[in-house]
């Protein structure tokens, strides 16, 4: 596989190797660029299968023959001639005038192989910049599937560039073309290849090299990609497809998850009592028992979810699925004046919201793209997962329906997340149609053939959001734990009434509560619900926390996990603080609020900052907050209505 | 365990102010953050 020969344009002398090299990664998107930079740095990113991941600029390095080499990966792009933000940057950063990013020595144009004509438009444009570059011809494992050969010779031939042969995903070719680029800087760079303008132009010798260089085999049958997108592109049976994968995954949520997080909440309770078995009462032991283990433990239990959530994700992104997904959505999104690519920042949101709104960078269209930031955080996040679970875990009964096909829980989460996205399709139309009133521009978007998922990827992927939700939960929650008990906890009660509901009602958080009370009772809702929700500003999981340190309080006399405590909690007045018909309109109003102070500012940043952005995040706040009080309202006043006590 | 227990006051009062300026902390970097044009979430991101 080594094809590191002089190119045969190369006429001008061997130049000096430098001491250090920057390396930048460019190429369609899709070409398969952030697995090719993980191979060569050994750093890790979210890959995905579809186009616009890769959005943020990352950096990584290696050392070749004792030459330390810096590699930054750009967003993937189409031609030199930009259109969204995203290839605005990886332009700039080729062309040497993206401000703070050191120009490039060794310029690296990663080329699907399976995808070689389109991915040959920009490559070619690259190399006619004259600067020292390697093109790294990737997925080559998928061409030889095809029974499609490429003389390589040929292509260095045609392209005057040195061409490495890599498949990234199994790490085949890195060392070569590590090599080859530690030699580029030596070697004469690319001349100009196509001698004249215009797309056609470079069309037509893009066709000739190609037909000097490929060797297809005949055009038999349809593929099995083709056979399977009959069946998962189909107006028919494609969007039933998609609902039954999203049944499928919600189902196993809640079946698979349930034996982990009975361990893990065994685990919780056995670190809570060691902790009052070893420790007198006092202060300390309250705030490890009722503020630490309790508030952080809490959110731990439901790490097994979050993990089955994104094996899923990963397993759809991988095999090619999640391409398709856009396509088939793409029919229900374009009639409320959502572009096909806000999808993916649509289906990153069901991760983060942050990334998400990052990933809208993609979208080429000003008013698409505001429209989509706008909405991306309607979609239920990981941190919204908790809030659910414990509140399905403790209400909805765990029952057999549709013949035993699902249960009830499962299908109860599985609404939460649909009336998120619902809402975000109809509060994008309602934009649309008012204030960001444009046309929907057409989706173009590469279908990469279905391929077996690769188990390092996914478990790259799953890795990464595990790590995310420990971190938080040794950081976030952990603070805003310690701080709840504090604010459950002081000031001291004057009086000498020292049962734990006369305590907290009379500390700071209690006070707080007090206040909060006449905003949320016509919810439902007592004042320890009103504090949580306001807390969970923090982080959306600090609701549990908060629930955790509220009910923990009793210096360890109460026993039984959490969600049964919230079953017999009671109000000031002796009824149940907790319904089924409370549970569900809580879970409403945490579907649209915009309870998160990361997506607030990264909100504010993608708007332009300053007045404007302010003036966005104002609205986009006040917008979801009044949803998500109209939506609990609804639920609560009309389950009454309907004479569902509830109780 | 027991030599925690009789700093009782103390170690709370330090725990309780560390997390009140972890907090203070994270909205200062959230700002600052927010007034960068170029700068996102990468793969270490703790957005979740």
């Amino acid at each position: 596989m080594t094809h590191i020969t002089r190119p045969a344009r190369a006429t001008s002398a061997p130049r000096p190797r430098p001491h250090a090299l920057h390396v930048v990664l460019a190429g369609n998107p899709n070409a398969g660029k952030s697995t090719l930079f993980n191979a060569l740095t050994g750093l890790r990113q979210h890959v995905g299968n579809f186009p616009g991941v890769t959005v943020e600029r990352l950096e990584g390095g290696f050392t070749y023959d004792d030459v330390p080499v810096t590699v930054t990966d750009l967003p993937g792009a189409y031609s030199l001639s930009p259109e969204s933000p995203d290839e605005r940057i990886a332009v700039d950063v080729l062309l040497g005038r993206a401000a703070g990013v050191r120009h490039a020595d060794v310029i690296v144009i990663v080329v699907d192989a399976d995808n070689i004509e389109r991915h040959l438009y920009f490559a070619s444009e690259i190399l006619e910049l004259g600067r020292p570059t390697v093109v790294a011809l990737n997925r080559m494992d998928r061409l030889a599937a095809t029974g499609t050969r490429i003389d390589i010779p040929e292509l260095i031939h045609e392209l005057g560039a040195v061409v490495v042969p890599v498949v990234a995903t199994k790490g085949e070719g890195i060392e070569h073309l590590r090599r080859a680029i530690s030699l580029a800087p030596t070697l004469p760079p690319p001349s100009t290849l196509v001698g004249a303008n215009g797309a056609n132009a470079r069309y037509a010798w893009i066709s000739r090299v190609l037909d000097a260089c490929v060797i297809r085999p005949e055009r038999g049958a349809r593929t099995p990609s083709d056979r399977v997108d009959r069946v998962a592109l189909h107006p028919v049976t494609g969007p039933l497809v998609f609902v039954g994968l999203m049944l499928l995954v919600f189902q196993a949520m809640f079946s698979w998850s349930r034996p982990l997080m009975q361990a893990i909440q065994s685990l919780v309770g056995g670190a809570g009592n060691a902790v009052l078995a070893g420790l007198p009462a006092g202060d300390l032991r309250s705030l490890l028992a009722d503020g630490v283990v309790a508030g952080v433990g809490n959110v731990l239990v439901f790490l097994p979810q979050i993990t089955i959530l994104f094996l899923f994700i990963g397993v759809l992104e991988d095999s090619g699925y999640m391409a398709r997904a856009a396509f088939v959505m793409d029919r229900f999104m374009r009639p409320v004046g959502l572009h096909g690519r806000s999808f993916i920042p649509l289906i990153s949101g069901y991760a983060c919201a942050v990334p998400a709104i990052l990933g809208t960078r993609t979208i080429k269209d000003d008013k698409q793209r505001l429209a989509t930031i706008i909405v991306v955080p309607m979609i239920s996040c990981s941190a919204r997962l908790p809030v659910y679970t414990l509140l399905i875990g403790a209400f909805v009964p765990s029952i057999a329906v549709a013949n035993g096909w699902l249960n009830l829980q499962g299908l109860t989460l599985l609404l939460m997340y649909v009336a998120g996205t619902v809402g975000a399709l109809a509060t994008a139309a309602l934009f649309r149609q008012t204030l960001l009133r444009a046309p929907t521009r057409a989706l173009i978007l590469e279908l990469p053939p279905y391929s077996l998922p690769n188990a390092r990827v996914i478990a790259m992927s799953v890795w990464q959001r595990v790590r995310v939700f420990l971190k938080r939960a040794g950081t976030v929650i952990l603070a805003a734990s310690v701080l709840l008990w504090a604010a459950s906890h002081f000031p001291r009660p004057a009086s000498a009434d020292s049962r734990a509901e006369s305590r907290l009602s009379q500390s700071a958080l209690g006070h707080v509560g007090h206040v909060l009370e006449p905003a949320v009772r016509p919810l439902g809702y007592d004042w320890k619900i009103g504090v949580s929700i306001v807390s969970s500003f923090a982080a959306r999981e600090v609701f549990v926390s908060s629930m955790s340190t509220i009910y923990g309080m009793g210096d360890g006399s109460e026993s039984g996990a959490l969600q049964d405590r919230l079953r017999t909690a009671t109000k000031d007045d002796g009824t149940l603080a907790y319904t089924p018909l409370v549970a569900i309109s809580l879970m409403a109003f945490y579907v649209f609020a915009l309870m998160c102070t990361s997506t607030v500012a990264v909100t504010f940043r993608e708007c332009g900052g300053g007045a404007k952005g302010l003036a966005w995040i104002v609205l986009q706040f006040t917008f979801m907050l009044a949803l998500a009080y109209g939506a609990a309202l609804a639920v609560y006043h009309g389950g009454l209505a309907a004479g569902w006590t509830g109780a | 365990m027991r030599v925690l227990a009789s700093l009782d006051g103390l170690v709370v009062a330090t725990a309780v102010a560390g997390a009140l300026f972890y907090f203070l902390r994270r909205v200062w970097r959230s700002v600052a953050q927010a007034r960068k044009q170029h700068d996102g979430c990468g793969p270490n991101c703790d957005c979740g």
